[in-house]
């Protein structure tokens, strides 16, 4: 008896059931409780769930014991804290060694790590474990947490044969509909204590060009059906980012870099390329008449797969005054590698809400590895909070990207618009984002849209 | 099959105009011999660098690099058979010489190289003083093309394709294509098996299930291939009796490979004496696809008691990822001539791969690396005294080279 059949609100009761049943026979009994639901979104994903639980069933089969899961995704677990002699696998642990390994492996993701596992001695503990089971019957549900972070739903991976359809529509689909653009910002350096001066303006310093893979996908939706995201699935993503490279270097050739792809003097034009497009011929032409004021983004996956490629692509880049930017690096890779060495002009470190909330260790080795980068090589991405930018702000961070710079610069558009009276703060932002279509038309000062930010905004001190 | 990937084949379009250019060279050159014309010749030898370096935009760049020259009086500029380039000018361009060989040479050297120390890529002929050696250099040229990679190169995969040949993997019967390569450690008498790598054959894989198509061609497509391979090679290992009396071993997977409930299946069947004994091969850039994975499979793994390795690290790659910091056991250093300068630390925990040549050998013990996987690394290889490197063991190479197979070679 080693895995409950049945999960969610059913195996709440037969957790109860089981509790019950023990009577006064509980000596020698534990319970372990693995609290998944108190991990930090993306976690749970499927394969914290799926270790967790086959571990505990290894030890479950030697311990004469019983999973359970819970409606609100925890794993439950009730067994003897001796091992029954002659069953069970050499890899399985006795439940106090268990609750230890998955208290370690759970730990990164962990809101209270030292709320991560509960083990429960039912001879004195019972009364606990029944309260906890009592309160996850009440909460009924289907044994999978009721918000699932979207990396946590599924890691089946994506039909590869979305990516052909796709790169079709692709093709097919015009410039404006296609590309999105996004500006980064500089922030003043924060004021020294005693310093009278102003704050001085934040400053565009690059807009992006992009495609929305998402809005892609949901217009292809009728055709191909739902499923997994082709973004889901780093490899498919980045052999369609390969083929998108060809047509957004020809669209942008084709626009002659203008009707709102152009950014306004001062500021570069930032692309995502892979490695092979950087060096075609089609984007050679491209480079020779932009230089200095293009920026080419790569993915920091494409880097480590191809480094002799990298490299020239360093070269090229330089010698023709271009900024190379490593793109998509997460926090984690900032624990466990040394992006930095890759020698990019700028890093995109994204951000992610759980970076506020590291443990100790972690934040202190994230501190060191961004001071090894350097704070000028750094854009924070995905900077959608003002939470965001203050974290990167105290660590000396000063180019930012995300959907709070966006709604900074608009609301100084607003500010400076005449036309503003009728428009919201988010339709300022989606209209800044689009390069053509809809969302450009329904502005009725473009101008403004596509200038450097029209005056001077300043940080809150 | 190849073993390099992130390449594409040659257009065979490529092929015939170079060959035409050859002809025009040839004629060209017994024109001047007969006119008497005063001209000059630059000879660009791209084909004597490795096959990695003659990717179609190596070959572009190295064209833009003799612009210069290109720009001389009545020049023209030739793409030869074995990808070199030939440049014919009149007059003196003595300039714009300079210019592009340096450019070839910045193009093609390491950041530290001093471009004016590469004198092996350019040669200058005279003609028609030089006419004869060129038309014997043209003729060797266009009868015998160097073979870039593979003649079988076939389809590139698309999404459709792969989806059919996901398909087709998950029922077949793959038994017949597992290998085992060897690791070596380094002993006073030669080499002695360490553990073998437990792989399947891609190249007998693709020649039977997808005859006609190049399954690297496109990487990524084929790294997610991988996945099922992956998921195939765990379930052959963990048939009954499959491991039963097998020696220690290492498995090249990816992270999501680890996670997945074949490797449960798989670590549920592991004699317990082989616990401890089982290394896994992870990629450098499988880390950074999830590095929050990685981590959580690194951690599980260890709580199983399998080693873990960082398998395919080049010299652009070992600042990246030190072995401490990701948190691996091994890193498995890919030999190139690029790292004949460099010097790892901590070696006992290193494995040079590719140990094909005694100039990697030669690196590898001075290290103090003990582990090696390659052709002069076996049991059966000759004692592991490699071969004094004539003129010093400085060798150039060009760029970063010796890409291999992202996965398992076949």
């Amino acid at each position: 008896m080693a895995d409950h059949a049945a999960a969610g609100g059913s195996a709440a009761q037969a957790l109860l059931d089981a509790i019950r049943r023990m009577g006064r026979r509980k000596l020698g009994r534990v319970a372990v409780v693995v609290h998944l639901s108190l991990l930090r979104p993306p976690a749970p994903r499927p394969h914290h769930r799926r270790i967790a639980r086959v571990m505990l069933q290894d030890t479950a089969l030697r311990h004469d014991g019983q999973v359970f899961a819970m409606p609100n995704g925890d794993l439950a677990m009730l067994c003897h804290a001796d091992a029954s002699a002659g069953s069970g696998r050499a890899s399985s642990q006795d439940p106090l060694g268990l609750s230890r390994t998955l208290g370690r492996l759970l730990r990164a993701d962990a809101i209270d790590p030292d709320r991560l596992v509960s083990v429960w001695d039912l001879q004195d503990g019972a009364e606990a474990l029944l309260d906890y089971a009592a309160a996850r019957l009440r909460e009924g549900g289907d044994g999978v947490p009721p918000t699932v972070h979207p990396m946590a739903k599924d890691d089946a991976g994506a039909r590869p044969d979305r990516v052909d359809a796709l790169a079709a529509l692709i093709d097919a689909t015009a410039a404006a509909d296609l590309l999105q653009r996004q500006t980064a910002i500089l922030v003043p350096p924060v004021r020294v204590t005693g310093d009278r001066r102003p704050a001085s303006a934040l400053r565009p310093i690059f807009r992006e060009l992009r495609v929305s893979l998402a809005s892609l996908e949901a217009r292809l939706a009728p055709q191909i059906g739902g499923g997994s995201s082709v973004a889901s699935d780093p490899y498919l993503f980045r052999h369609l980012a390969r083929r998108l490279d060809h047509r957004g270097v020809a669209l942008i050739q084709a626009t002659g870099i203008g009707n709102g792809l152009a950014p306004p003097d001062g500021e570069r034009l930032h692309l995502n390329l892979s490695l092979a497009g950087v060096l075609s011929e089609e984007f050679a032409g491209l480079l020779a008449a932009l230089g200095p004021a293009l920026g080419v983004e790569i993915g920091v996956m494409d880097s480590c797969a191809d480094p002799a490629a990298w490299g020239a692509a360093r070269r090229v880049l330089a010698a023709a005054g271009a900024t190379l930017v490593l793109d998509g690096v997460s926090h984690v890779a900032m624990l466990v590698s040394r992006p930095y060495a890759l020698d990019a002009d700028l890093l995109k470190l994204d951000w992610a809400p759980e970076i506020a909330a590291l443990q100790a260790a972690d934040a202190a080795r994230l501190d060191d590895a961004l001071q090894r980068t350097g704070p000028d090589r750094l854009v924070l991405h995905h900077a959608d909070t003002e939470a965001a930018v203050q974290w990167g702000v105290a660590r000396g961070i000063r180019r930012f990207q995300g959907r709070h710079p966006d709604a900074m610069m608009a609301a100084a558009r607003m500010m400076a618009c005449g036309l503003a009276g009728g428009c919201t703060l988010r339709q300022c932002m989606e209209r800044a984002l689009a390069t053509g279509g809809a969302g450009r038309r329904s502005c009725g000062n473009p101008d403004l849209l596509d200038a450097r930010a029209p005056t001077e905004l300043r940080l809150r001190a | 099959m190849s073993e390099r990937w992130g390449c594409r084949g040659p257009d065979p379009r490529d092929g015939e105009q170079a060959r035409q250019d050859a002809r025009e060279l040839d004629l060209l050159v017994q024109e001047t011999a007969l006119s008497g014309i005063s001209r000059r010749l630059l000879l660009v030898g791209l084909s004597g660098l490795p096959p990695d370096l003659r990717q179609p935009q190596h070959l572009r760049l190295a064209r833009e690099a003799v612009t210069p020259l290109s720009l001389a009086d009545r020049a023209r500029v030739f793409q030869l058979p074995n990808d070199d380039i030939a440049i014919v000018w009149r007059g003196a361009a003595d300039g714009a010489v300079r210019d592009s060989l340096q450019a070839i040479g910045h193009l093609f050297a390491d950041d530290d190289d001093d471009p004016q120390d590469d004198d092996g890529l350019g040669r200058l002929f005279d003609l028609p003083e030089d006419a004869a050696e060129l038309r014997f250099i043209i003729a060797a040229m266009d009868a015998a093309p160097p073979p870039r990679d593979d003649p079988r190169r076939g389809k590139a995969l698309n999404g459709a394709t792969l989806a059919s040949l996901e398909a087709a993997l998950a029922c077949a019967d793959l038994s017949r294509f597992a290998r085992r390569r060897a690791v070596c450690a380094r002993s006073d008498d030669g080499f002695e098996l360490r553990w073998e790598q437990r792989t399947l054959n891609i190249a007998e894989l693709a020649d039977t299930l997808a005859p006609d198509h190049d399954l690297q061609a496109e990487p990524w497509l084929y790294l997610r291939l991988t996945r099922m391979l992956d998921r195939r090679l765990l379930n052959l290992l963990a048939a009954p009796e499959e491991l039963r009396g097998a020696r220690a071993f290492s498995l090249a997977l990816n992270v999501g490979s680890i996670l997945s409930p074949d490797f449960l299946r798989f670590d549920a069947a592991l004699p317990a004496t082989l616990r401890g004994q089982v290394i896994l091969d992870l990629l450098p850039a499988d880390l950074m696809a999830d590095a929050a994975a990685f981590r959580f499979a690194r951690d599980f793994a260890r709580a199983r008691r399998y080693r873990l390795m960082l398998r395919g690290i080049g010299a652009d790659l070992l600042d990246v990822f030190p072995r401490a910091l990701a948190g691996v056991d091994l890193i498995q250093i890919e030999w190139s001539p690029d790292l004949a300068e460099r010097e790892v630390e901590q070696p006992a925990h290193m494995v040079l791969s590719g140990a094909d040549t005694p100039a990697a050998l030669e690196w590898g013990f001075a290290q103090g690396i003990e582990l090696f996987q390659g052709r002069l690394a076996r049991e059966d290889a000759p004692r592991a005294d490699p071969p004094r490197m004539a003129g010093g063991n400085r060798l150039r190479q060009p760029l970063a080279t010796g890409r291999r197979s992202p996965n398992r070679a076949g």
